[in-house]
């Protein structure tokens, strides 16, 4: 029966609002209107948006029997969007009086409370909505987000933490409360609730987006890096993820990766200003400055109105040499930021750096300089035609240049302080041998092991072992020379070799010097086989070199190892036959010495001076093996332990 | 171009374990000026020594493209019973530059006279100053390092020697570590943090003088 309009004035769903009006302008006609007619007027005032005739009809809906709390809810939201938010509000109270858990009703108290500014009331209704409803956050995001706007950030973030952590949790409301922390400068609360939205919605552009910021705002780079990539990829045509991901890249020092991130987002969006910049600022860095130049420009032309994008072309151009522009261009930032001071310092500075370069006659900015000396390395690295031989080849120049170069200033260290150079080197081994000769001559009646000059005898052990001593002993030390290892291009290993090479020219000198002026005074053994004695020379040179290396590595990772090497060439006197030789030996004693390489070429060494001398217990190889073998164990050893290097 | 690769340092105290480099990875591209800046103790000079590989990284790996510079005004290579002319071959014979023509320039640039001659023992500190920034001047380098250097020597040497490094950086980079933010602003474009193990880079070097001024205030 209520479907129809009736012509005694019933009303039915095809009522209109006019004739709705007109029946409602009677006091009478309202009251002999059924409940349900009632309501249905309510919905056709809605329908036409007639706030005051829906209030109307709920007023007198709700002083019938059949009235309940959601029938005080309805009134309600007529009275609010009636704009009688006092009279609305109070019937939103008696809704909540007959049903505590009517949801709707607390809404839109909080609307009503929030519309009348109470906002500390609206607080209080959300809680208790929190206490007595089913979950549901829309009104507290309402409330939150006014709060924001009023510029209560603490309550604001408190509610959001309270609401997103007992209930489950909405983007918005995740997203809401990452924001009001970050605006409260409270990163790590930010962080969290960002980092949980992400968990929850991985792909929402929107709240990959706001972590990434996050995580750039923190300096985690990295992690927004990842982010982003992997957002770029479920979303490839969102220019603003290239661009932040392209900011990301740029903060961790992939910079040829951020341009590639940064034209991505240019071919997305050309229309904006900030991918070009990135672009171009990007390019700057990596030292393409035209594509820098035409990409700052092109941001110029989309935001002609910021300084910024005229200084950092500015600088772009100065960089080129280009100061008449770079100044032109700071006049037009000054034009858009008239308060920027640095823009004028900037300016001065560009103006002075234009006359140094104008006036540079030599292309060193003063006259009275002399041209810049120039690597020829620059121009051999420009060329392109370096194939794996000719790399191999360069590096082994340059490395072949460094040692040369250590090995001539360690020799000069050596000589510097003498008159005589590097012969004064021969003057301590000679000191030794006669001192080491006399000592032993009240031994054997002053007659030597082999041969019968005493001296040369003691020279064919005691030079060997120098070579030995003074090639460990100096290359001990040598990775702690930090200051040389300032030098980029000298590598540890260069120091020991150099030393090493410096030592050979030295020891090899004197040796020379030593036994050729035996020769000319005919003293000590004739021999036509010196050339043993030469390859016996170079083997302990291995040998010591190896070993050198090896206690190098040692020395820069424990204190102890130039006291045992203190000890151990004290031992060397003895242990290496220089004295004696091993026929002399106990067997038990020669049999454990014989394991001693210094001891093998030394015994190898006197075969070649001594024609007469045989030993039946040298072993070449077994001293070669020794020395090429230390040596790769020295450099796998460097190689292994470099930074395990104790501080100095 | 110089590449960190997940590298980190630390060191061992007494009070604990000091982190410099914490899994850093960052390019520094061929002519970038780079402005390290970092509050006391960050690990700056560490850094820089680590960019002239005299410290290595506990793990990870830094590769160096190109010749990089001995820290600008350094003196640790000279050997004071060598003259000055000597000291400054050496290096010239090192990074294969013609040594007279280097020593010359040196000579010339340094004002020396005499004294460029003379063992290095007996030179003053202003003399070993001018004499260790005409030599890293005279080597042609793509990457020029310089830890709190600018601030030395007279004024007009200071100027001579800005123009002439000026010259230089047109073909060239620079990571400079100063706490001189004037000296930063006039000759880096891009800058980086150095902070609790991390390096943040900025794409300006405003960005990170205001990051560190934020630090300093925090700190």
């Amino acid at each position: 029966m209520t479907e129809r309009r009736s012509e005694t004035g019933r009303i039915t769903t095809e009522t209109s609002i006019d004739d709705l009006r007109l029946i409602f302008a009677s006091r009478d006609r309202i009251q002999q209107l059924t409940f349900p007619e009632l309501s249905m007027a309510s919905e056709i005032a809605y329908r036409a948006s007639d706030w005051h005739t829906g209030v109307i009809a709920m007023k007198e809906a709700a002083t019938r029997p059949e009235a309940t709390a959601p029938t005080q809810l309805r009134l309600g939201r007529f009275l609010w969007r009636d704009n009688k938010l006092e009279q609305a509000e109070e019937v939103c109270r008696k809704a909540i009086d007959a049903d505590a858990s009517i949801k709707g009703a607390y809404a839109l108290l909080i609307e009503i409370l929030v519309s009348r500014k109470n906002l500390d009331e609206a607080i209080v209704v959300a809680r208790t909505m929190r206490a007595r409803c089913e979950p549901g956050g829309d009104p507290t995001l309402r409330l939150a987000s006014l709060l924001v706007a009023e510029d209560r950030l603490d309550q604001a973030l408190d509610l959001l933490q309270e609401f997103n952590d007992i209930e489950p949790p909405t983007e918005p409301g995740l997203m809401l409360e990452a924001n009001v922390a970050h605006r409260l400068k409270d990163s790590h609360a930010a962080l969290l609730a960002a980092e949980r939205a992400y968990r929850l919605w991985p792909s929402s552009r929107s709240v990959v987006t706001l972590y990434a910021n996050l995580l750039h705002h923190i300096g985690r780079y990295k992690r927004a890096a990842a982010v982003l990539e992997k957002a770029r990829k479920t979303e490839p045509g969102d220019a603003t993820l290239a661009r932040l991901h392209s900011m990301a890249l740029m903060k961790i020092g992939a910079s040829l990766d951020a341009l590639r991130a940064a034209i991505t987002a240019i071919k997305l969006d050309r229309n904006n200003c900030e991918n070009w910049y990135m672009a171009g600022v990007l390019a700057d860095s990596l030292g393409y400055g035209d594509q820098a130049t035409m990409m700052l420009r092109e941001a110029i032309k989309i935001a002609p109105d910021r300084a910024n994008l005229y200084i950092t072309l500015a600088n772009v151009q100065a960089r080129s040499g280009n100061y008449d522009l770079a100044v032109e261009l700071l006049d037009e930032a000054e034009k858009w930021a008239p308060d920027q001071t640095g823009i004028r310092d900037l300016r001065l500075n560009f103006l002075a750096q234009n006359r140094e370069f104008n006036c540079d006659a030599e292309g060193t900015g003063n006259s009275s300089i002399l041209p810049l000396p120039r690597s020829p390395d620059r121009e051999r690295s420009n060329a392109s035609d370096s194939g794996a031989i000719k790399t191999f080849l360069r590096r082994f120049g340059t490395q072949s240049r460094i040692i040369y170069a250590l090995a001539m200033r360690e020799i000069e260290h050596e000589t510097v302080e003498s008159r005589f150079g590097i012969a004064a080197a021969i003057f301590h081994p000679l000191v030794q041998i006669a001192a080491v000769g006399l000592l032993l001559s009240i031994f054997n009646h002053g007659r030597p092991p082999i041969g019968d000059r005493m001296f040369f005898f003691y020279a064919t052990g005691l030079i060997p072992l120098y070579m030995f001593v003074h090639v460990v002993g100096h290359s001990l030390p040598q990775f702690q020379h930090v200051n040389f290892l300032q030098i980029p291009i000298i590598q540890r290993v260069d120091l020991v070799i150099g030393v090493a090479v410096a030592k050979l020219i030295i020891e090899g000198t004197v040796a020379t010097m030593l036994f050729a002026t035996f020769a000319l005074m005919s003293y000590g053994a004739q021999s036509d086989n010196q050339i043993e004695s030469v390859a016996a020379y170079l083997v302990v040179w291995l040998n010591a070199f190896g070993f050198g290396m090896i206690l190098a590595v040692f020395n820069s990772m424990y204190r102890a190892t130039a006291t045992f090497w203190t000890v151990g060439q004290r031992a060397l006197y003895v242990m290496s036959g220089v004295m004696f030789i091993p026929e002399h030996m106990p067997g038990w004693m020669r049999e454990i010495l014989l394991w001693n390489p210094l001891l093998q070429c030394i015994e190898w060494f006197r075969t070649g001076m001594f024609p007469q001398h045989v030993s039946p217990w040298l072993n070449k190889s077994y001293a070669i093996g020794t020395g090429f073998g230390m040596i790769v164990i020295g450099f796998a050893l460097e190689a292994a332990l470099r930074h395990k290097a104790r501080r100095l | 171009m110089i590449r960190f690769e997940n590298v980190c340092k630390s060191y061992r105290l007494k009070s604990g374990r000091k982190v410099v480099l914490d899994h850093v990875s960052i390019d520094i591209p061929p002519r970038m000026r780079l402005g390290i800046l970092g509050l006391n103790g960050a690990g700056k000079s560490t850094l820089m020594r680590m960019f002239a590989g005299g410290e290595l990284p506990d793990s990870g790996r830094i590769r160096r493209n190109g010749r990089i510079s001995f820290p600008v005004g350094f003196t640790g290579t000279f050997f004071p019973l060598q003259s000055g002319r000597e000291n400054v071959k050496f290096l010239a014979r090192v990074y294969g530059m013609n040594e007279r023509e280097v020593a010359s320039w040196v000579e010339h640039f340094s004002e020396l006279g005499h004294y460029f001659d003379m063992p290095m023992g007996t030179y003053s500190s202003g003399m070993h100053t001018r004499i260790a920034f005409a030599t890293s001047f005279a080597f042609d380098f793509d990457f020029y390092l310089v830890d709190e250097a600018f601030e030395t020597g007279d004024k007009n040497f200071r100027t001579k020697c800005a123009k002439v490094f000026e010259h230089r950086l047109r073909d060239a980079g620079l990571v400079l570590i100063s706490h001189n933010m004037r000296t930063i602003r006039d000759n880096c474009d891009t800058g980086a943090l150095l902070h609790n193990g991390k390096i943040h880079m900025h794409a300006s070097i405003e960005e990170t003088i205001m990051h560190y001024e934020q630090l300093l205030r925090n700190s």
